[in-house]
């Protein structure tokens, strides 16, 4: 059902929230005991009923298994007709109860509930496991209605005494009158219907063939149908295979009585087979919860699909995912997912959650009768379309910050080159020409004492003019740009006033601002060494690159600072620095231990490297 | 254009900062004897060299406008006798295409004030 995909028969529809149906469990199972009870009390007190103890003892058993295993399934299969199915074979059970009757016409109607009984059997097994019973399904019970009528309706109306064509059912010289008999004859019905053993080999032989046909292939799709299919299979198979040789085979009146008895009443057990189906159906659910909740706590990185396909045993399991926008599904890879095709033997089950659908799973039909399983995959896709819908969320974030850092990264650099120009152009400008002035002064004067200040006053201005330019080389690392870190960290280090060892491993070349952004921090680190590290200070400078990542590291073993008071400027601007362009920083100082900071940055296979 | 003795002068300094072409020309005329011009950027460096066809150019790199390598490619293409020196806050800047300049040299403004540095540069380039 669905709009999803009109015309399609194999879709079901899940809810997350499972359906709870309120059903009469008390009531019901009352009735049950009280009509088992019923039932096994009227045939044990037959006068006309030759074995009537164990066939009390045998009818009670049936109904109360009968009733009990189907209040079963209506508590683990609310959507599955076996349930119903099996309170109504209970009940047609305790209807042949009314055998023990007295009363002919009641005792008769007690022999016509095995029609009932029979036409169950075959009716549960057809829809076990089935969403539906489909049009052979429902062909198949019709003809096997038709002949078990074409078996008791003749003895009804044509025998002068109507009794269960069963071993415990006979009766002794009691047995009450038919009284629906229109013709007795005896002498021609009774070799058929006291061992009705032509018709009923013939049906039992085309419903085990159909059995085969229509079970046995499925057999072969995958572990939870066989698991699930063995139980009631395997002794629905017996049974017919022993009734279709009854007869077939020459046997004594002993062994035929023997053998009659065994499988006539081995209907018995029907309602067990049954049971241990749905045993075997929740040993499988458990066993595949067991392993979606291993799965879903493992940790590891969760492939949904692989992990519904592990826990479910089936391996060509596909997940679907619906798309709104393009009203379609599709599958991990985003292409698009169609219905399965019809008996190819798996079914489209849709998820919803709050009433949208969100998903599905392509699956084993199989499946689709298990709730829990459902559920389970349920749950599976639920958390497959989240991670998808953060994963899509966390990759516009990423795309998002990316580009603010990028966007953020090129504004600063635009502002350090326009400071780094003004500082040329005009500050520079100014130095230099007042400096020109200081010697033009100096060579106006013959005053020797007035020289020697004013050429002080010319190394001064040179100096402030060096410091100028340093202080533009940080803000705009021209010397980086044109050689990449290596050439001018090295040089940085030879030029410094205490003892400083440069290493480089593997630099190549990296994009200008995460170049410019790890010299400053180099140049910071070391300046910070120079100045706080006191006497006798030394320092190291390690780079190394990598596929992965650009790191550095700077230690001195200087004094070294108590981090929780360290707020100065230069160390806030390094982690701005590497902040702006996705990398990480750290400090490691205790006071007289020295000070190790390093920093680096992810290199992404998709950055451009420089 | 400030010529001296309203003859062609022999020195052109061009730089966009008054300050600095006001103190380069005090300490050039001390250093050496000649006679010096000022333009305030490329455009009017280019039209005073075709006026008055100095013999050295002293060009700041970097000012607004064409800026100081268009205007030694222009002024190079307009006359091959005008010697230019480039004029650069540091070497850093030098462009790669200096070749094409057709400047005499580069130099930072810094090396103006080595003694004796700019007399033996203007004597080299009178010559």
């Amino acid at each position: 059902m669905s709009g999803a995909f009109p015309g399609s028969g194999a879709l079901t529809v899940v809810r997350l929230a499972r359906a709870a149906g309120q059903r009469p469990y008390v009531l019901v199972g009352l009735t049950g005991f009280f009509a088992g009870l019923a039932a096994g009390w009227l045939i044990a007190t037959s006068n006309h009923l030759a074995y009537s103890v164990p066939y009390a003892v045998l009818d009670a058993v049936e109904v109360w298994s009968s009733v009990a295993i189907g209040l079963y399934y209506w508590s683990n299969r609310p959507t599955s007709r076996l349930g119903n199915l099996l309170v109504a074979f209970g009940f047609s059970n305790a209807a042949i109860g009314l055998q023990g009757s007295s009363n002919p016409l009641i005792s008769n109607l007690g022999v016509l509930a095995e029609v009932p009984v029979l036409i169950l059997i075959v009716w549960l097994i057809l829809v076990y496991q089935r969403p539906r019973l489909g049009g052979s399904g429902r062909w198949i019970l019709a003809s096997w209605g038709s002949l078990v009528m074409a078996l008791y309706g003749p003895w009804l109306l044509l025998h002068p005494t109507v009794m269960t064509p069963t071993a415990l059912g006979a009766c002794n010289a009691n047995c009450p009158a038919n009284p629906l008999l229109i013709v007795s004859a005896p002498g021609t019905l009774e070799p058929l219907l006291s061992r009705p053993v032509g018709a009923w080999r013939i049906g039992a032989f085309i419903l085990l063939a159909v059995v085969f046909l229509r079970y046995f292939p499925t057999l072969r799709r995958s572990a939870a149908e066989r698991q699930v299919m063995l139980p009631v299979l395997v002794i629905f198979s017996i049974w017919l295979l022993g009734s279709t040789a009854y007869g077939a085979v020459q046997l004594t009146d002993r062994e035929s009585q023997v053998l009659f008895w065994v499988l006539y009443h081995g209907r018995a057990i029907f309602p067990f087979a049954f049971l241990a189906g749905l045993i075997a159906s929740e040993m499988l659910t458990a066993s595949s919860l067991r392993t979606v909740i291993r799965l879903l706590d493992s940790g590891s990185r969760l492939n949904e699909e692989a992990t519904l396909a592990d826990a479910l045993s089936d391996p060509d399991i596909k997940l679907a995912f619906w798309i709104p926008a393009s009203d379609q599904f599709v599958d991990t890879d985003g292409a698009h997912v169609g219905p399965p095709t019809a008996n190819s033997g798996r079914v489209m089950t849709e998820f919803r959650r709050g009433g949208q659908l969100i998903g599905g799973i392509i699956s084993d039909a199989a499946i689709s009768q298990h709730p829990e399983l459902l559920e389970a995959a349920a749950r599976v896709v639920s958390i497959a379309v989240d991670k998808r819908r953060l994963e899509g969320d966390l990759k516009t974030a990423r795309e998002n910050l990316s580009n603010s850092r990028a966007e953020s990264a090129a504004a600063t650099e635009t502002q350090r080159r326009r400071i780094e120009r003004d500082l040329h152009d005009s500050l520079q400008q100014e130095l230099l020409a007042v400096d020109m002035r200081v010697q033009l002064a100096r060579n106006l004067t013959q005053d020797v004492a007035l020289r020697d200040r004013l050429t002080g006053i010319s190394e001064d201005l040179a100096l402030a003019r060096q410091n100028m330019r340093d202080i533009a080389r940080g803000l705009q690392p021209a010397n980086v740009l044109a050689q990449g870190l290596t050439p001018p960290l090295a040089e940085a280090a030879q030029r410094a006033p205490i003892p400083v060892v440069f290493r480089a491993s593997g630099v190549g070349r990296y994009p200008a601002d995460v170049e410019a952004a790890i010299y400053f921090c180099c140049l910071e680190a070391l300046q910070n060494a120079e100045k706080h590290g006191g006497q006798d200070t030394h320092a190291s400078i390690d780079i190394i690159g990598s596929d992965d990542a650009l790191s550095f590291t700077v230690r001195d073993g200087g004094r070294g600072f108590d981090q929780t008071r360290a707020q100065g400027q230069g160390l806030r601007n390094m982690f701005e620095r590497m902040n702006g362009i996705g990398g990480w920083l750290t400090i490691e100082s205790r006071a007289g231990q020295g000070t190790t900071i390093s920093g680096g940055i992810p290199l992404r296979k998709d950055r451009p490297r420089g | 254009m400030t010529g001296a003795n309203g003859s062609a002068a022999s020195v052109l300094i061009v730089d966009d900062s008054s300050t600095f072409r006001t103190a380069f020309r005090s300490y050039l005329l001390d250093q050496s004897a000649c006679e010096v011009a000022e333009a305030p950027s490329g455009e009017a460096a280019v039209k005073m060299c075709r006026e008055l066809s100095p013999k050295i150019v002293f060009m700041d790199l970097r000012m607004p406008g064409i800026g100081g390598l268009e205007a030694c490619r222009q002024i190079r293409a307009a006359s091959a006798d005008t010697r230019l020196v480039l004029l650069s806050a540091s070497l850093r800047d030098a462009p790669q295409d200096l070749t094409t300049s057709g400047a005499a040299r580069i130099m930072t403004k810094d090396e103006l004030l080595v003694p004796g540095r700019i007399r033996a540069l203007v004597q080299q380039l009178m010559e």
